[in-house]
């Protein structure tokens, strides 16, 4: 796994450390989907383009955490890999292509179904290296 | 903090005085025995319940239940009643799971009725009730069924045939909220929501097949229809993505509002806002529909269990006598009248992670209890037992109304998932005859008994303080996991 799952009793508290926020919000987009399906056993079939804005970087990060949340359990898209740009203009954009397959429960080995991502421990800081934590609500 | 350590005041009661430092309007106080109260010491509880005694409005005084732990913003086991009027609503303080909840269904079957059957049973079950996931729904809901649903409730799922008319009255509320507004859901809830209807979820939500094991209330136990060496059902799941989204939707709202309302807040998952604002209002309307959803959402679990009974033991509904005992809410916040400082008051109260437990001859209780009590279940791990327990008296004196609503993780999933091994959990509940079936092989090792804390010793806590008292204790022999 490319991100260090903290301990916590509950929930899945997620840290990464990355080189820059695209590597950061990549590697975000990942521990959901690892959370949830084998990332592994998911096949780049078919490609949809995501989009997500937030006020700040803590409401990006949620936005994203969300979206990527819908797109595997109710658009049933299961993603293997995202390749994305991160904007600044009035507020911060992220523009990605997501490349998967339909979900099959079985061939993706289906973990659990994360409910929400939550601001509760999320930090993000932004120094030689990009640090982010935050929970996902299991 | 020193202010933060607990001080005894009686029998399994601490309390956190009010400390003006930190910003606390109100004490915290605690239902705890010793190793509980051990626990929550260990993590963010108590901290989070004094974060909570800071918020606008709020009154008398926090409460944390002998299950409480760590949340977000709120912790889970926590109640807090806001002036109705110059106080605030809190989407953190509902939770994400909105109406997450329990419900039990009563049979005419004893376990040795069930036990050749019970692979079969379970499979069917298994089979019969969807994940949810991705197009996996059960039903095809369009927009305008869909907001049938989060207006009418368990109504909507009667006339559609997933039930009847006893359902409703013995659910909290009769299963619908009036003056739910699917106007204040996003499209996004809605497009979670629609193919979820009728699912159970993962994590720690389940669906049992249960034996009576103890009776403890004969008279309580008979008038709900239970007896021992009874089979029966519970099932434990809320209002899916559809309430998930409410939750975030409305903190991010909240959160934006905090400023416009002058509000300052330790913690940004507290979110709140005046509850008579209009933001507050909408939030109410939107909360509601997700009651409404999640009491419709476990109608047609309901259901769908009646039928596989059916077709596996081949007996009708009628014969196996699978009504309906209670459902109870354990994520909820709703304006109820209290006693505060000797005067009747209403308040929003908001249970996150705990269940409403009012005494006999509250008018909220359904009839066929009123002169009795509410019935409340409070669900331990897959492989230990369940409570059925009475709201009594005291509920109203020291808890708003509530009592615990379940064990409570003691062990991350992490953690479980690097000391067991699915085959050594599937062992240890095979040993003490559990059938189980899951969706994933992660659900069954991260939700291994040992995981969890002790239901009894949460149960003993309410008793002793005569909260809610105990009914009867159930013990698993099938269990589904999605």
């Amino acid at each position: 796994m490319s991100f260090k799952l903290l301990e916590h009793a509950t929930d899945a508290f997620i840290e990464i450390t990355a080189s820059d926020l695209k590597e950061a919000f990549t590697l975000a987009g990942n521990s959901v989907v690892e959370t949830t399906l084998d990332r592994d056993a998911i096949e780049e079939k078919e490609e949809r383009i995501i989009s997500v804005a937030g006020k700040d970087l803590r409401y990006l990060l949620f936005n994203w955490l969300e979206e990527v949340i819908f797109q595997i359990i109710t658009e049933g898209f299961a993603i293997h890999r995202f390749k994305l740009d991160i904007k600044k203009k009035l507020e911060y954009e992220i523009v990605a292509t997501a490349y998967g397959e339909p979900i099959d429960l079985q061939k993706h080995h289906f973990k659990v179904e994360i409910k929400a991502p939550t601001f509760h421990l999320m930090e993000i800081s932004e120094g030689k290296k990009v640090v982010m934590r935050f929970l996902l609500d299991l | 903090m020193s202010s933060l350590i607990p001080k005894k005041i009686g029998n399994m009661t601490y309390k956190i005085e009010k400390d003006e430092a930190l910003g606390m309007r109100v004490p915290v106080v605690i239902y705890a025995d010793d190793q509980l109260l051990e626990k929550m010491m260990s993590d963010r509880t108590i901290k989070q319940a004094v974060n909570v005694s800071t918020i606008p409005g709020v009154l008398q005084n926090v409460v944390v239940l002998p299950d409480g732990h760590e949340g977000y913003g709120f912790p889970v086991g926590g109640v807090a009643a806001m002036d109705a009027e110059e106080g605030m609503i809190s989407p953190g303080g509902v939770g994400y799971d909105i109406n997450c909840g329990v419900r039990l269904l009563r049979t005419n079957l004893k376990e040795q009725d069930v036990r050749p059957k019970l692979k079969e049973l379970v499979n069917d079950l298994f089979n019969s009730i969807p994940s949810g996931v991705g197009s996996k729904g059960a039903i095809r809901l369009s927009t305008s069924q869909l907001d049938e649903v989060l207006v009418k409730g368990v109504p909507w799922a009667i006339d559609n045939g997933y039930g009847t008319k006893d359902d409703a009255e013995v659910c909290e509320e009769n299963g619908h909220m009036d003056k739910a507004d699917p106007n204040k859901v996003s499209d996004r809830a809605r497009k979670r929501g629609a193919p979820q209807l009728g699912s159970l979820g993962s994590g720690n939500h389940f669906l049992e097949i249960q034996k009576v094991a103890e009776i403890h209330d004969e008279e309580a136990a008979k008038r709900m229809g239970i007896e021992q060496g009874q089979v029966t059902v519970l099932t434990h799941c809320g209002s899916r993505g559809f309430g998930h989204q409410i939750c975030s939707d409305y903190l991010r709202i909240s959160e934006q509002a905090l400023k416009k309302y002058n509000i300052s807040l330790p913690d940004r998952e507290l979110a709140c806002v005046p509850n008579s604002s209009e933001e507050g209002e909408s939030y109410r309307k939107a909360m509601f529909a997700a009651l409404n959803f999640a009491w419709s959402n476990r109608q047609m679990i309901t259901h769908w269990t009646r039928k596989s009974f059916e077709r596996v033991l081949k007996q009708s509904e009628a014969d196996l006598g699978m009504n309906l005992v209670y459902d109870v809410s354990h994520n909820i916040a709703k304006v109820e009248k209290h006693t505060i400082d000797g005067k009747q008051k209403s308040v929003v109260v908001h249970r996150k992670g705990a269940t409403r437990a009012f005494p006999a001859n509250r008018e909220e209780v359904p009839k066929k209890y009123r002169d009795l009590g509410q019935p409340v279940f409070i669900p331990g791990s897959m492989g230990t037992g369940s409570w059925i327990l009475l709201g009594q008296p005291n509920s109203m004196n020291l808890t708003f109304g509530s009592t615990a609503h379940g064990a409570g993780r003691t062990m991350s999933r992490t953690k479980a998932r690097q000391n067991y091994t699915e085959s050594q959990v599937r062992k240890f509940l095979s040993d003490k005859g559990i059938e189980v079936k899951a969706l994933t092989r992660d659900g069954i090792v991260e939700e291994t008994p040992q995981a969890y804390k002790d239901v009894d010793s949460i149960v003993n806590v309410s008793h002793e303080l005569g909260i809610a008292t105990k009914v009867a204790k159930l013990v698993p022999i099938g269990v589904i996991k999605g």
